[in-house]
């Protein structure tokens, strides 16, 4: 799998309570390619497919910080859970702009 | 036999398996007391002192972490983060855990949550500012036993000064096995009876005082 290609991980089983597919739908379509980072830019598009095709909310988010190690194997996974939590919620769940601390990578 | 001695645990049901994957990292942990040492029965949870923390340190209050810092508020063990989140979901199925982590990370920057590890993959956290304490992990069930000692007080200010030193702060992290309970009436020896601050554990320091709890 590609960093840059599609997330084809996804972790199975999610019971928790999934955001409905519209509610995901429903968020401003973000033009991603803003972002500058390539890896914050996965996660992101990441997160938000996986969302709408179902994948609950806990899932999507352990599969996003296991991108994020893809992107950068020198990461632990803390890093990477903190860093795909502050991502995911800057622009998907509030849906901001500008600038996100992370990497220095672009 | 120890004398003096305050309960600082209650179950909570569920047990945390530390080798059983960090996904079920759930703490069973003890009720917390704000009544000083020695009063009977625990103060009433404050749902609202967390919110009151970050109002006080000039945070932002969204609707998210209000409730997040309800959960944290109420909580009464060391949750980790994604326990955290399950709790905040059963109030608000709309709250995301990368919210949570976002959340939490950021009391604990501000100094509103205190970060723990006990081992298990995963952080857990307590309000900050609730007095010198000290954790005793069972490992067998992931509980955690808050407690306080003088004697290791005396011990720590001691090595401290030997050292040429004035202590600033210290750390205690045990790591235990609870003992077999043994048959009733056969002495001392055995699990504390120590529920209600009446007895104490076999063989343990006079001074030893674990956290007050209304269990």
């Amino acid at each position: 799998m590609s960093p840059g290609g599609r997330l084809a991980i996804v972790v199975a089983g999610d019971a928790d309570a999934r955001r409905p597919r519209e509610e995901i739908a429903a968020l401003p379509p973000r033009d991603t390619s803003t972002i500058a980072r390539r890896c914050e830019r996965a996660v992101v598009n990441a997160y938000r497919e996986l969302r709408l095709h179902g994948v609950g909310d806990l899932a999507a988010f352990e599969s996003c910080a296991t991108l994020y190690r893809i992107h950068h194997p020198e990461a632990g996974v803390a890093e990477a859970r903190r860093l795909a939590a502050e991502w995911i919620d800057h622009h998907v769940v509030n849906g901001d702009t500008g600038p996100t601390p992370g990497c220095e990578c672009d | 036999m120890p004398r003096d001695v305050r309960f600082g645990l209650k179950s909570a049901g569920r047990a945390f398996m530390p080798g059983a994957g960090a996904e079920s990292g759930v703490p069973v942990g003890r009720r917390r007391a704000s009544s000083p040492p020695g009063a009977g029965g625990a103060a009433p949870v404050d749902p609202e002192r967390i919110e009151r923390l970050c109002a006080e340190r000039g945070l932002k209050m969204t609707g998210q972490r209000r409730l997040i810092a309800r959960v944290l508020s109420e909580a009464q063990d060391h949750p980790d983060v994604e326990e955290v989140y399950r709790r905040a979901l059963a109030l608000d199925s709309k709250v995301s855990i990368a919210t949570v982590y976002r959340t939490v990370r950021l009391f604990e920057e501000r100094g509103i949550l205190e970060r723990h590890d006990f081992g298990g993959g995963r952080a857990r956290y307590e309000p900050a500012e609730h007095g010198h304490h000290h954790h005793l992990i069972d490992v067998d069930t992931g509980q955690v036993v808050e407690f306080q000692s003088e004697e290791h007080e005396r011990l720590a200010r001691a090595i401290a000064a030997g050292l040429g030193f004035d202590l600033a702060d210290h750390r205690l992290e045990l790591f235990g096995r609870r003992r077999p309970a043994t048959a009733p009436g056969s002495g001392a020896a055995g699990r504390s009876s120590s529920a209600k601050g009446k007895g104490g554990t076999d063989g343990g320091p006079s001074n030893l005082r674990k956290r007050p709890t209304d269990g």
